[in-house]
């Protein structure tokens, strides 16, 4: 379960994503959605457990001019969380698109 | 029946009958002077000793035709399981083709029985004429894990699926294990 202030953060994150106030970077191999802002950089990873056999969503956030990697992981038991981040990855890709029309 | 499979045995006792008798209605000349005897002992004893030659000759040619015999049967046998071998090593071969590229499709229930499927032939290569036997291990080995990969692969869903990584991953365990039956002979 993630701490209910990075899930506050996480809202406000997806929130500027779909505004379209924080671009997105996604590399399909790893299935891996990256950013950086001025103040912080954050990825989010999916992978599927092989043991638990439930997706699973890895956040990795640091703060600029801080040397530590904070991490957090939630897996589907968490049904919120997996939605919330299963959101913003969405939006994250969408955000690197640009549509035709 | 009997009398025809014991053809020559029933010729060669009539033959020593027929030498018994003729030795007997013989007896009184052979038996007549001393010479006569003697010369009637060193040629039969000289026939005995060529009996004797050819008999222990004969054993020995016939073990060695057994041998060769065998050997011939052993050969056929072989390059007849060898044959079906190969017929088989291409069926599993196409049918990790498909399950690979059901996997590379997120399909993984039809990529499950196409391997299981290709597992069921595999067992029946026969593995007493591969000069590699050890290659087969592995084979199998690898085709184990990668069903079991599918298997939980079969598990995903849309809103959680396999990683392109993971699908990577079964469908690299898929293509050595068809490589190295390719190379099985």
């Amino acid at each position: 379960m993630l701490p209910p202030k990075l899930r506050d953060f996480i809202g406000k994150v997806l929130k500027k994503t779909i505004d379209g106030e924080l671009k997105w970077s996604f590399d399909e191999f790893n299935m891996l959605i990256s950013t950086h802002h001025p103040q912080f950089s954050m990825d989010v990873r999916y992978m599927f457990n092989e043991n638990t056999e439930m997706g699973e969503y890895a956040i990795f956030y640091k703060e600029i001019g801080n040397q530590t990697e904070f991490r957090f992981v939630t897996d589907q038991s968490f049904d919120t969380d997996y939605e919330l981040l299963r959101s913003l990855f969405n939006a994250a890709q969408a955000s690197e698109i640009q549509f035709p029309f | 029946m009997i009398l025809k499979a014991n053809l020559i045995r029933v010729a060669y006792a009539v033959a020593t009958l027929a030498l018994v008798a003729l030795l007997l209605f013989y007896k009184g000349r052979i038996m007549a002077t001393q010479d006569a005897l003697n010369q009637f002992a060193f040629w039969t004893g000289l026939a005995t000793l060529i009996a004797l030659m050819v008999a222990l000759g004969e054993i020995f040619h016939s073990s060695r035709t057994t041998k060769l015999i065998k050997r011939a049967i052993d050969t056929k046998l072989n390059e007849q399981a060898r044959l079906s071998s190969a017929s088989l090593i291409a069926e599993v071969s196409s049918l990790l083709d498909e399950c690979s590229a059901h996997v590379g499709k997120s399909d993984y229930h039809p990529a499950l029985r196409a391997l299981q499927i290709a597992r069921r032939f595999n067992v029946r290569i026969e593995r007493a004429f591969l000069s590699t036997p050890e290659k087969h291990v592995l084979i199998t080995n690898g085709l184990d894990k990668a069903e079991k990969k599918i298997q939980i692969a079969c598990h995903t869903t849309l809103s959680a699926p396999l990683t392109r990584r993971q699908q990577t991953e079964i469908v690299n365990l898929v293509t050595a294990a068809k490589s190295n039956i390719e190379q099985l002979a």
